[in-house]
């Protein structure tokens, strides 16, 4: 499928993000990789328009970034897929207002969460499906890592939804390092360290791999290197 | 190569190995049988040097080394390989890297140049043909979506790949229809050599079939009761356990 308009949105952008409109069966990728400030991001579909949304949200200070998507028109299609990433003392949001206005549109998030040291991580995200937005299909999901003993992460998927006619699910974890697969990885010979980094990476990776253009999905996978 | 001394092991406070003297010659294959929750496992574990066990008392002489002073990395460079019970699933790491890394750090330790990434490619491919395990999952993240048979063959492939000395083979037979058997059996014996040693830990005679062994041990309740020739395998098949054990039941 061919791409209609790419943003993408990295540290120059400053404390803004913008507004973008998807026309009827147009699509939209929007790409995002800032450290720091708060970005509001509005996305809103006509019908049959798609957008994918990839970002990484990484950041040792304080970092908050806000989508607001609005699925106007039938048959829209939204795939949201971050990583939010709070490292030292930083605290990073990340909210998603994903809302369905109109029937027959497929929604896709998600997000996963990794704080270390004394990092805060916040996952804020509304699924909100409208009373005539029937045969909607709306998927979120959150996994997070705590990578110690101080790090915290909050995560609160919710949906709202007043159709009927609906499929939706949701879900989150939050968890440690899988200590099974470090040993595995050990057990061939890798040193800890390397362990635990290509876990993570791993971890992470599954993100990336949304991206299709090689040189972005790299600029990501250095952004998320801890 | 190894030489295990009154290996006790415990984990949680509960004591699993009782007391294990066990020794491998290189060019030896060595089968471990018993019933469940025997500790063959357990036994497999704490030589590979699984933290969740602790050794509370005993040694391993492992190459002229000190096998329970070396982390759990150093044992596998120095060519200790434990195929897993369940091997894991590490999503989102491809083979291919995963292997890349794995082989280096084995080259490093017997002082050999690494691998160019076009001898590499070819090198897997070789490897991977031996164990019949199709190439394209080199591209797939370790372990995940592969069924069953394949899981274990990859563990056969790694093998393959690290030229371990002494390969430690935990219930690689278990879950495996008889073709999967037969190449992981086969992966198995091409791999022997003089030089090598495997111990294959396992609930059945019929791996036996195939990879043939020179020693077969029981152990029971954390220890080896009883140590023979590749016919105490058959007498265990036919006859069960019961006739070695009795003696030893609470």
């Amino acid at each position: 499928m061919s791409v209609d308009r790419t943003i993408i949105l990295r540290e120059e952008c400053g404390s803004c993000g913008g507004s973008y409109e998807v026309a009827a069966g147009q699509s939209l990728e929007l790409y995002q990789l800032c450290s720091e400030g708060t970005h509001k991001v509005c996305v809103t579909l006509a019908a049959g328009a798609h957008a994918k949304i990839v970002f990484a949200a990484v950041s040792e200070a304080e970092l908050e970034y806000d989508y607001n998507i609005l699925l106007e028109g039938p048959e829209a299609e939204v795939e949201l897929y971050g990583v939010m990433m709070a490292r030292e003392s930083g605290s990073v949001r990340v909210r998603t207002a994903l809302r369905h206005n109109a029937p027959h549109c497929r929604s896709n998030q998600q997000v996963r969460g990794v704080a270390s040291e004394r990092g805060y991580g916040l996952y804020d995200g509304l699924v909100y499906v409208a009373p005539d937005a029937q045969k909607t299909e709306a998927y979120q999901q959150s996994r997070n890592l705590l990578l110690s003993p101080e790090a915290r992460i909050q995560t609160q998927p919710q949906l709202e939804i007043y159709a009927d006619d609906v499929k939706c699910s949701h879900g989150a974890t939050v968890g440690q390092m899988n200590e099974e697969q470090i040993y595995y990885m050990r057990q061939r010979g890798l040193s800890e360290e390397d362990a635990r980094r290509l876990s993570l990476s791993g971890f992470v990776g599954e993100i990336v791999a949304h991206i299709d253009d090689e040189a972005l999905r790299a600029e990501f996978e250095e952004k998320l290197r801890n | 190569m190894l030489k295990v001394k009154n290996l006790h092991a415990s984990v949680d406070g509960k004591e699993i190995l009782r007391g294990i003297d066990f020794e491998v010659k290189a060019g030896e294959v060595h089968a471990i049988m018993g019933p469940n929750g025997s500790g063959k496992s357990t036994f497999a574990s704490v030589l590979a040097g699984n933290e969740k066990f602790e050794v509370t008392e005993g040694e391993v002489e492992y190459d002229g080394k000190d096998l329970l002073s070396m982390s759990i990395e150093e044992r596998a460079r120095e060519g200790l390989f434990l195929g897993f019970q369940y091997p894991v699933e590490i999503p989102g790491v491809s083979m291919a890297n995963f292997m890349k890394i794995a082989v280096a750090e084995r080259r490093k330790a017997q002082g050999l140049e690494p691998l160019s990434a076009g001898q590499m490619l070819k090198y897997m491919r070789e490897k991977a043909a031996v164990v019949e395990l199709d190439s394209k999952l080199m591209n797939r993240a370790v372990n995940e979506g592969f069924s069953g048979g394949e899981k274990k063959k990859n563990e056969i492939f790694q093998m393959a790949m690290l030229e371990p000395r002494l390969a430690l083979l935990d219930e690689t037979d278990s879950g495996l229809d008889i073709d999967a058997l037969r190449i992981v059996a086969t992966g198995v014996n091409r791999l022997r050599s003089e030089n090598n040693a495997t111990v294959l830990i396992t609930h059945y005679q019929r791996l036996l079939d195939y990879i043939v062994p020179d020693f077969v041990h029981v152990l029971y309740k954390g220890r080896i009761i009883y140590s023979g020739g590749k016919e105490l395998a058959l007498k265990l098949e036919k006859e069960g356990y019961d006739w070695l054990i009795g003696d030893y039941k609470e």
